[in-house]
């Protein structure tokens, strides 16, 4: 037990928590951001994120592409098939209940996750693109596929914050989350800010899908792990709050390699749901829920 | 200060804070048994949010409620329903996807036959008994406020709480609702009302207590009421527009 | 009334003689239009009614699986661990119905999908009572024969039809479904909305519960991903909400369809039978967002249009005295 109190294993249990947090961050922003605009809880979020990290494997194993030069590409494929999907089907259900939301996002997300089984299997995939490990002051080691997906999944989010806050769309996303009715009447085209908001948050699950594709294996059935956890995230952070689901992935990744080094990886995959549930009866509103006015 | 047996609804003391702003303050109020107690003041006074805390659907009130001489702040609403207390409230809120009669049931205390007979009896006297089994969500909107209305008298209350009874209901349908109220009152019912329309609170309220910025301003007879100075700074004084 | 008992007794008495006539292939699939039958109806108990959504009640089935499983494996006889997978159900359910119910709409939804996951995670590492991932395998010997095990899912399914059917018409079910229709209201007009939902919620549980020990029985082997299955959890959900959710026959009617499109493709193509549950969910949700059996129903339905009343309201002079 003693050497777990080593400075030296914290710290590497807290840059270990903090790069594999970088990617819950990634996910679970792209699903707040969703919910903040239209109050739709995208059930299937995960399986958009599994879509990108099928695609990172297909042109891998198929055109040896790296998955850092497809990236870019996959987030564009991503942000389209969201923007479509937003036009056919989650258009529909902007502005009916949360719980008519959560049905249809979540028999999407069973089609495509069978659909996934159908093509590809339930065989676990892995994309070896990345190999090796840095050593910081020669004590702290991480392995470079970790290191990378932690640092891209960072920039992605920083990206995406800096276009929310600076440019023009992303103000105009911003002004629809907050408030729409107004948003309508200063000749913001509602609708279409909905489409590129989907697209956007389905180019950030792409992008967490490229990373995942390069230090987890994964298989179609890999999603209901992650929306839960992006589910226990987003209600640590608050809902619809960008910043709180960065901080709230930051917070789980670390939380799970601290118990994954001082218990065991098998309760570390129990924490999120148990952390979500305590939330949820502590705070029924989310920690960062409005009080009752 | 009159004795509490004729006191029905007795507040001392009533605090509601939201994150600073005070909803209510020190609110004290005295219904008087048997009599029509008009609420008054301008919007955002705290009318509605002395309903709420009185009936139980804010629990974050503090200070003393007594119902016929019990505390019932911290109770819960149901229990507090169960007691003789009933409302109506501010926007319609009958149950779409329920029969009328099935909206009216399900507010009846009794569990049993009497309720549904009280119901259709109900109906009647509202001229709505074809309406029996038409879908909440089928009514207009006046005839949904008058179901609200005559659901709140199911239990026969002794304390019946109106929310502007009459907003969006057509002057037909008003006539029969005012008229109901004072049949109300006829029957021993005692009556707090919400009203913005000053000639219904004249010709119906034996008192009236004025609210403003969650404070009692004043109270007593409408026309002693009407002449303070406090009550018209509240009104006009703050230039706040009235609907 | 009368016809809700007609139709239970031509549904019924054929059920009965069933095991006489049918072949063990065809038994086997109304053992499992019963065991769907019997789970749907206890998720309307809870959701179709009250409208709190649960996407977990297979955790209901998989605990109950699990109870009976290790109980038979203990050397109880079979009836007693279907016993014993219902009264843990129960036990369970009760302080977490307490806790989760408080949370509204969405907030419950997710937080009984999580309950699943964490049931599944339990099982699989809770390895000295469960056998973890590897399953528990039960010998037959152990187990009822098929005509017993399809008579226990058959009394399952009138069980939790009788439930619902006997909520629906009593006073409780009424205040459900105005719980559904608006909660704080409700609790304004006098209902206790927290024993309600509560009641519902376990009794909700009770019959998953039982149902789970029939299919370790039937199916001799149960693992965490087996009965902790999300495809329980989306069946459950489709199946009322296709016939007709908070309704006593909704359930049945789509039952018997969701049953219908498993049989066909379920054991060769499991994923395109998931697929059309998905796709279902989301046809129902956007276009029948009230069921099939809303379009029979709608026929009978009164419009105030087509009422002519007697009299304005309102335009009578004399008041009927008001009734104390």
């Amino acid at each position: 037990m003693m050497e777990l109190l080593d400075p030296i294993v914290l710290t590497q249990f807290a840059v270990g928590g903090i790069l594999a947090g970088a990617l819950y961050a990634l996910l679970a922003c792209g699903l707040n951001l969703v919910f903040g605009v239209m109050k739709v809880i995208n059930l299937a979020h995960a399986e958009l994120m599994l879509l990108g990290s099928f695609l990172t494997w297909l042109l891998f194993t198929t055109f040896e592409i790296h998955p850092l030069v497809a990236l870019p590409f996959i987030m564009v494929v991503l942000f389209f098939f969201g923007y479509g999907l937003q036009r056919v089907l989650i258009e529909r259900i902007v502005g009916t209940t949360e719980l008519s939301s959560l049905m249809v996002t979540y028999g999407l997300a069973i089609i495509m996750m069978n659909l996934g089984l159908l093509i590809f299997s339930s065989d676990f995939k892995a994309v070896p693109a990345l190999q090796g490990a840095w050593f910081l002051w020669d004590e702290i080691i991480i392995s470079i596929p970790r290191g990378v997906a932690g640092i891209v999944a960072l920039l992605v989010t920083l990206s995406v914050y800096l276009f929310l806050e600076k440019a023009r769309i992303g103000k105009a996303i911003r002004a629809v989350a907050e408030h729409a009715d107004v948003a309508l009447i200063c000749g913001i085209d509602v609708v279409k800010i909905r489409m590129i908001t989907f697209g956007l948050s389905a180019a950030m699950a792409g992008a967490a899908g490229v990373m995942l594709s390069m230090i987890y294996s994964f298989s179609p059935e890999t999603g209901p792990d992650f929306i839960l956890k992006c589910f226990a995230i987003i209600i640590i952070g608050g809902m619809g709050n960008f910043a709180g689901a960065f901080f709230g992935g930051l917070l789980l990744g670390v939380v799970e390699a601290f118990t994954a080094g001082f218990i065991s990886t098998q309760w570390a995959e129990g924490v999120a749901y148990m952390l979500l549930v305590i939330i949820l009866l502590v705070r029924p509103t989310g920690l960062r829920g409005k009080a009752h006015a | 200060m009159s004795s509490s047996s004729e006191v029905i609804l007795r507040t001392r003391g009533l605090n509601r804070d939201f994150g600073g702003v005070h909803a209510l303050r020190h609110a004290d109020l005295d219904v008087q048994r048997g009599k029509i107690t008009g609420l008054i003041g301008p919007n955002g006074s705290g009318k509605t949010t002395f309903f709420q805390v009185v009936s139980g659907m804010d629990q974050g009130g503090t200070g003393s409620v007594l119902f016929n001489e019990t505390e019932i702040l911290g109770k819960r609403p149901s229990q507090i329903y169960k007691l003789g207390l009933a409302r109506t409230f501010q926007l319609s809120q009958v149950f779409p996807a329920m029969t009328v009669l099935e909206n009216l049931i399900v507010a009846g205390r009794n569990h049993d036959r009497r309720d549904r007979d009280r119901a259709v009896n109900l109906l009647k006297q509202v001229r709505m008994d074809a309406y029996a089994d038409v879908m909440g969500s089928d009514l207009s909107y006046g005839q949904q406020r008058l179901v609200e209305f005559i659901r709140a008298l199911m239990s026969e209350p002794s304390l019946l709480l109106l929310d502007e009874p009459a907003a969006g209901v057509n002057p037909t349908l008003r006539k029969v609702l005012w008229k109901m109220v004072r049949q109300m009152k006829a029957l021993g019912t005692t009556v707090l009302i919400i009203e913005h329309d000053m000639h219904v609170i004249d010709d119906l309220c034996d008192e009236v207590y004025v609210l403003n910025e969650g404070e009692v301003i004043a109270q007593g007879a409408f026309e002693t009421v009407r002449e303070d100075r406090a009550v018209m700074e509240a009104y006009f004084g703050t230039a706040q527009e009235e609907n | 009334m009368r016809n809700d008992l007609i139709i239970a007794a031509l549904l019924v008495v054929p059920a009965l003689f069933a095991p006489m006539v049918a072949s063990p292939y065809h038994l086997t699939f109304l053992l499992n239009l019963w065991m769907m039958i019997a789970l749907a109806q206890s998720w309307n108990l809870i959701s179709g009614m009250t409208g709190y959504v649960s996407f977990g009640h297979a955790a209901f089935f998989g605990i109950g699986s699990y109870a009976g499983a290790i109980a038979i494996l203990a050397g109880w006889p079979w009836y007693l661990a279907v016993v014993a997978g219902a009264v843990l159900a129960w036990i369970v359910a009760l302080p977490l119905g307490v806790l989760t119910l408080r949370l509204r709409g969405p907030y419950f939804a997710i937080a009984m999908l999580g309950l699943n996951e964490l049931g599944r995670i339990i099982a699989t590492l809770w390895v000295d009572m469960t056998e973890g991932g590897d399953g528990i395998a039960l010998h037959p010997d152990l187990l009822p024969s098929l005509t017993a095990n399809y008579t226990l899912m058959l009394i399952l399914a009138i069980i939790s039809c009788g439930m619902v059917a006997w909520i629906y018409n009593g006073r409780m079910g009424l205040e459900l479904r105005a719980i559904r229709e608006g909660e704080d209201v409700s609790e304004m007009l006098g209902v206790d909305t927290v024993r309600n939902k509560v009641i519902a919620f376990v009794l909700s549980a009770i019959v998953p519960g039982a149902a789970g020990v029939g299919y370790a029985m039937f199916t001799s082997y149960i693992d965490p991903a087996s009965v902790f299955a999300p495809v329980l959890n989306i069946q459950m959900i489709v199946v009322v909400l296709l016939g007709g959710s908070g309704t006593i026959w909704g359930p049945v009617l789509g039952a018997f369809i969701v049953t219908g499109l498993q049989e066909v493709f379920w054991a060769q193509f499991p994923m395109v039978h998931m697929m059309l549950m998905g796709t279902l969910l989301i046809v129902v949700i956007l276009y029948l967002p009230n069921g099939i059996l809303s379009i029979i129903h709608k026929r009978k339905r009164i419009r105030p249009d087509q009422i002519t009343p007697t009299s304005e309201p309102a335009k009578s002079a004399g008041m009927q005295e008001v009734e104390r």
